[in-house]
């Protein structure tokens, strides 16, 4: 099969499978609908190997009208689609047996198709229009379970997206004017001619923004613990581990292709990504909701691949180890927090909902679970052998020139280590709980084969990253290893729990999310900007500006009247345009509007006239 | 030729003239569907076949002529699209209506002028057919006949005769100073010691023109009279009369004084401003605004003016994305005003909040489910988004301010962006709020319109999803075009 072809199954597919999963499912067909999704995403995972053979290369498909579409194959790209086809995959695979999910699974495999797009764009127009339709989509996928939960979040998904794209059309705008192009490879070659001036930082900033708020970076993360603590457990899953890394690659290749060695825009990236894990782990730990909980690690997990974008930035060409750390931390990343969210979804499934109160005890008996949860929560904090070692490895070396990056780093693994331990106390381990039933085989399966997943990518993820250096434009590279950290956060989690112990535990036997009300940025400061801030003020101008002319026809009006109240009183003329029946057979239309309009007409075409004859 | 052109003008009085004598009062529905049917076949077969200039009569020396050109086809066929659309809806809409023939046959005469300023080729063509224009969509605005609409078609007249009156003195020096007022791409050039005085007339024809167009401070007819004509008639004012006055500004700047002779000028400098704050502002008070169709109007005035702003670009980029907006908008926005007339025709529910604030369509997702779903994609189009065809349209809007003002350039693209931003608050939060209800909220009670009322909304739908992703081989006209004229 041509690359342009299989491009493009791979994106339509999805969607057509949608469509049809959706038709079938409504006709009670549910068993078609689950075979249909599973097949589609499968093939997905075929056509991932097929394109392989493509890596390097480059094609344009003219499909939208004046807008090409453009689509390149690189190794990191590819390792992008692979892991979103294993997310879809075991999401898939986990909700298999759950019935009456038509509209689920139409948004579902059409989310697939759109990141599929979004991975293999060329072009930040293409990124853009795969990015938004995505958005779109998973806004469903969000609204899913129809709560006031699903309703709220909806709400502030949807906005949050809405307002990143339109800053990252902005900055498009922008930068085409800079570079003449959107094309990545274009805008590489042209950038280095460009002079750096605000209007390039405006641009490149306005794009990067958009794609941190998808991949939720502080501050613009406020819509994802709400987000993925509102959505079904699967799409979470999908939504967090696969869909977010859209945003991680947007931001790849801002700093590659426009911002590449700029050591300010790295800067501005190591601050936000600081901030990031910090911020995740702190709310990780104040959550009172499982899924929330591990919306808040992925948060602070994305802290860390940024934290090696940063710094590859920063270091320029001597910054291989630093991107090797990111990639390696995108993958391992986004298989421990796929593995977390599919045992709230295991959970979620038993207990109905993953709020902590009502999980108590619900782990106990299930060994999958529990070793699926184990190897996710290693696999997050750094142990050897899981995924995340080798990545935050290298990151936590990388930041040594960064003293403060590096213990806002530790700090962030501590205290997420403290929110997972949580999290398996209440899980596994509180007596209070009543036990739910046994998981089915199916999700043993699905769990186990998710956390071998993270063991294998511990075992393999270093190479990987070497044949993904060259898209960040480094060739392989080594990086130190090193263990210090994982004494580090292993001690600040001691410490923390010594210190803030008390918000970890029941409140009159109750888990409560001990986050201070007025410490919610969205809440507290986005809404009412975005809401009644904003829109007064500009509702304002809009207002004086629009009554412009009724102001100038009531003063004529005045002026007309002055002195002459008494004689010129105002009259409502009710009566205007609306005639007596008897007139349809009278004679009398010279009292008519129609004769009116019609004198005033002869009127201007003979002035008209006459003033044309005299020219 | 000629002859066909005359059929076109002419059918449409024959039809109306029917529809007003007592063979149109049962058969008002086929009358009205066939004439509107007829006329935009007839727009087609004229922009698919070899154009000829055709005087069609001269009085006291000054010839009146037609002359479809690819800009006047482009306009047509998308006229007689739109009106066909509506026409269809209509017969349902007016069923139970008190006079549904005088309102077809008004509606006919409507498309009549409308399509004759399109082919007009020159100015004093196209203001008569501008003045009938006027003449022909008042009686549509009263068509209900109450105390609002009786205010708010005099405001239009009002609005209309001021514009009309500015475009009239604008011609007679137009005559005086270009020597002519045939339209010609690209324009006359003018007399050095004429250059201020064509400016300012320039200026005041166009802003002539521009009320039609809901250009600010001009703008107040459209959020009084679309709330209270009936769905169809707001959608073609809404959709189509406007485009009467962008077309009008785009034969004044590119086909008489010419891109050229505006370009860097006070005039360009005005009119963007002008623009832009249109933009800005239209979209805020629709944002504010909770009654429905006085929201669309609003959203009107600001995405005309998208289009005026590409127009007073003068760059190509600026034209393609005018020609563009014009297009997609139209599509767009009477496809919205159909849905919001089948939705106030089912639920009675004019207002999108009540006094109380509490919203009033939650739910209608699920009970009128085609009509939403057509409401929802033309929503995303006018907001931009892609793949759909108002997305192909801001982008050129955007690039084409980078290149007319530069480095200032980013304040055109933001402006635009903020309305888009806006346009996604007022329209995207109605299907959200449809199709996702609060939860524990009370639902509204309506059922899904009838297929006369649906088929339009879901053709006019999905042609702005399929031309947004195929051009058909229109865009290579619209370039073909911007290449010409800039």
């Amino acid at each position: 099969m041509k690359m342009s072809s299989l491009i493009l199954v791979s994106v339509l597919l999805p969607v057509a499978a949608g469509f049809l999963t959706w038709l079938v499912g409504r006709k009670g067909k549910n068993g078609a609908a689950k075979y249909i999704s599973l097949i589609t995403v499968a093939l997905e995972y075929v056509f991932t190997f097929m394109l392989m053979r493509y890596i390097g290369k480059n094609v344009t498909i003219p499909a939208v009208f004046t807008v090409d579409l453009h689509f390149q194959v690189t190794a990191f790209q590819l390792t992008l689609v692979g892991l979103a086809c294993f997310a879809w995959l075991m999401s898939t695979l986990m909700c298999l047996k759950t019935d009456d999910q038509a509209r689920f699974r139409m948004f579902s495999l059409m989310s697939l198709g759109m990141t599929v797009g979004a991975f293999l764009a060329a072009d930040f127009v293409t990124l853009v229009v795969f990015f938004v339709i995505m958005s779109i989509v998973n806004w469903f996928v969000v609204l899913h379970n129809g709560d006031e939960k699903a309703y709220n979040a909806g709400n502030s998904y949807i906005g949050s997206a809405i307002i990143s794209t339109m800053l990252t059309m902005m900055g498009m705008f922008m930068m085409h004017h800079i570079g003449e192009s959107l094309s990545f490879k274009t805008i590489a070659e042209v950038i280095p001619e460009v002079e750096k001036n605000a209007t390039f930082y405006t641009a490149g900033i306005l794009i990067t923004i958009g794609y941190l708020t998808n991949a939720s970076v502080f501050p613009f993360h406020t819509w994802q613990s709400k987000t993925y603590g509102a959505a079904p457990a699967v799409g979470s899953a999908f939504m967090s581990s696969a869909v977010s890394r859209v945003g991680v690659f947007a931001v790849c290749v801002v700093s590659t292709v426009i911002f590449a060695g700029d050591a300010t825009f790295g800067m501005i990236l190591l601050v936000l990504a600081c901030l990031t894990m910090l911020a995740g782990g702190v709310f990780a730990i104040f959550a009172s909701n499982m899924k929330r909980m591990i919306a808040n690690v992925a948060m602070a997990q994305s802290g860390m691949i940024f934290l090696g974008v940063a710094l590859s930035v920063i270091f320029g060409a001597d910054g291989a180890s630093a991107a090797k750390g990111a990639v390696m931390q995108t993958v391992s990343a986004s298989l421990s927090v796929l593995c977390l969210y599919l045992c709230a979804a295991a959970v979620e499934c038993k207990c109905g909902c993953t709020c902590l109160n009502s999980v108590k005890g619900a782990g106990k008996g299930k060994i999958a679970l529990m070793v699926a949860f184990i190897v996710a929560s290693f696999g997050v904090v750094g142990i050897p052998v899981f995924g995340g070692f080798a990545g935050i490895s290298a990151l936590y070396v990388s930041a040594g020139a960064y003293l403060w990056a590096q213990y806002a780093l530790v700090v962030s693994l501590g205290l997420v280590l403290l929110a997972l331990a949580k999290l398996f106390a209440v899980v596994f381990l509180d007596k209070t709980g009543e036990e739910s039933g046994k998981l089915c085989t199916l999700s043993n399966v699905v769990l186990i084969v998710s956390a071998v997943g993270i063991v294998y990518a511990g075992l393999t993820v270093g190479k990987l990253a070497d044949i993904c250096l060259p898209f960040f434009g480094f060739e392989s590279a080594e990086y130190e290893v090193s263990y210090m950290f994982i004494i580090k956060e292993i001690a600040i989690a001691a410490v923390c729990y010594c210190l803030f112990g008390r918000m970890l535990h029941k409140k009159e036997g109750k888990y409560v999310n001990a986050w201070p009300e007025g410490l919610d940025l969205e809440e507290k400061f986005y809404r009412p900007l975005f809401m009644t801030v904003l829109p007064y003020i500009g509702g304002f101008c809009a207002r004086l500006a629009g009554s412009v002319f009724d102001w100038i026809v009531s003063g004529c009006d005045m002026i007309i009247k002055r002195g002459n109240e008494n004689i010129a009183a105002k009259n409502e003329d009710d009566k205007f345009a609306v005639y007596p029946k008897d007139m349809e057979t009278s004679r009398g239309t010279a009292s008519t509007l129609a004769y009116g309009l019609a004198l005033a007409g002869m009127v201007l075409v003979a002035t008209f006239a006459w003033v044309l004859l005299r020219l | 030729m000629k002859s066909v052109y005359v059929l076109t003008l002419l059918l449409p009085i024959l039809f109306a003239a029917l529809l007003l004598s007592k063979v149109g009062k049962g058969k008002w529905r086929v009358l009205t569907c066939f004439g509107v049917g007829v006329e935009m076949l007839l727009t087609i077969l004229v922009a698919a076949s070899a154009k000829t200039e055709v005087t069609m009569f001269t009085l006291l020396g000054l010839p009146f002529v037609l002359n479809p050109d690819v800009t006047g086809c482009i306009f047509a066929v998308l006229f007689g699209v739109l009106f066909f659309a509506s026409g269809v809806f209509a017969t349902e809409y007016l069923d139970h209506d008190h006079n549904p023939g005088e309102f077809g046959a008004i509606y006919v005469l409507t498309l009549d002028a409308m399509i004759g300023l399109s082919w007009a080729g020159n100015l004093q063509t196209y203001y008569m057919f501008f003045e009938c224009l006027t003449l022909a969509s008042f009686p549509l605005v009263l068509h209900e006949l109450n105390m609002k609409s009786r205010k708010a078609a005099e405001k239009y007249l009002c609005y209309s005769l001021l514009g009309a009156s500015f475009v009239l003195f604008g011609m007679i020096y137009i005559q005086k100073l270009l020597g002519t007022l045939t339209f010609a791409a690209g324009g006359y050039a003018v007399a050095e010691g004429d250059t201020k005085l064509a400016l300012v007339i320039a200026f005041v024809t166009i802003m002539g023109f521009g009320c039609k167009a809901g250009i600010m401070p001009l703008h107040d007819w459209l959020p009084t009279a679309h709330p209270v004509a009936p769905a169809p008639a707001s959608a073609i004012l809404s959709g189509t009369v406007t485009k009467a006055g962008v077309l009008g500004i785009m034969r004044v700047a590119y086909f008489l004084f010419g891109a050229e002779f505006l370009r860097g000028t006070w005039v360009q400098t005005t009119l963007v401003v002008i623009a832009l704050i249109t933009v800005f502002c239209g979209s805020m008070l629709a944002y504010k605004t909770r009654i429905l169709k006085k929201r669309l109007a609003y959203s009107t005035v600001s995405q005309v003016s998208y289009a005026l702003f590409g127009l007073f670009l003068f760059t190509e980029a600026g034209f393609v994305g005018a020609m563009l907006q014009v297009l997609f908008h139209a599509v767009c926005k009477v496809c919205l005003f159909l849905c919001s007339g089948s939705v106030i025709h089912h639920t009675g529910q004019e207002r999108i909040y009540s006094e109380q604030g509490q919203f009033n369509y939650y739910g209608l997702g699920k009970a009128m489910p085609w009509t939403m779903v057509g409401y929802t994609l033309a929503s995303l189009s006018l907001v931009g988004l892609p793949p759909f065809g108002g997305f192909v349209g801001k982008e050129y809007l955007a690039e084409g301010s980078f290149v007319a003002l530069g480095h200032a350039g980013w304040i055109g693209a933001a402006v635009l962006l903020t309305s888009a931003l806006l346009t996604a608050g007022y329209l995207l939060s109605i299907s959200s709020n449809a199709f996702f209800p609060k939860p524990g909220s009370l639902t509204v009670k309506a059922h899904e319109a009838t297929w006369r009322m649906t088929v339009p909304i879901m053709i006019l739908a999905c042609l702005l999803a399929i031309l947004g992703i195929y051009s058909f081989g229109y865009s290579d006209m619209i370039f073909g075009l911007a290449e010409m004229l800039v």
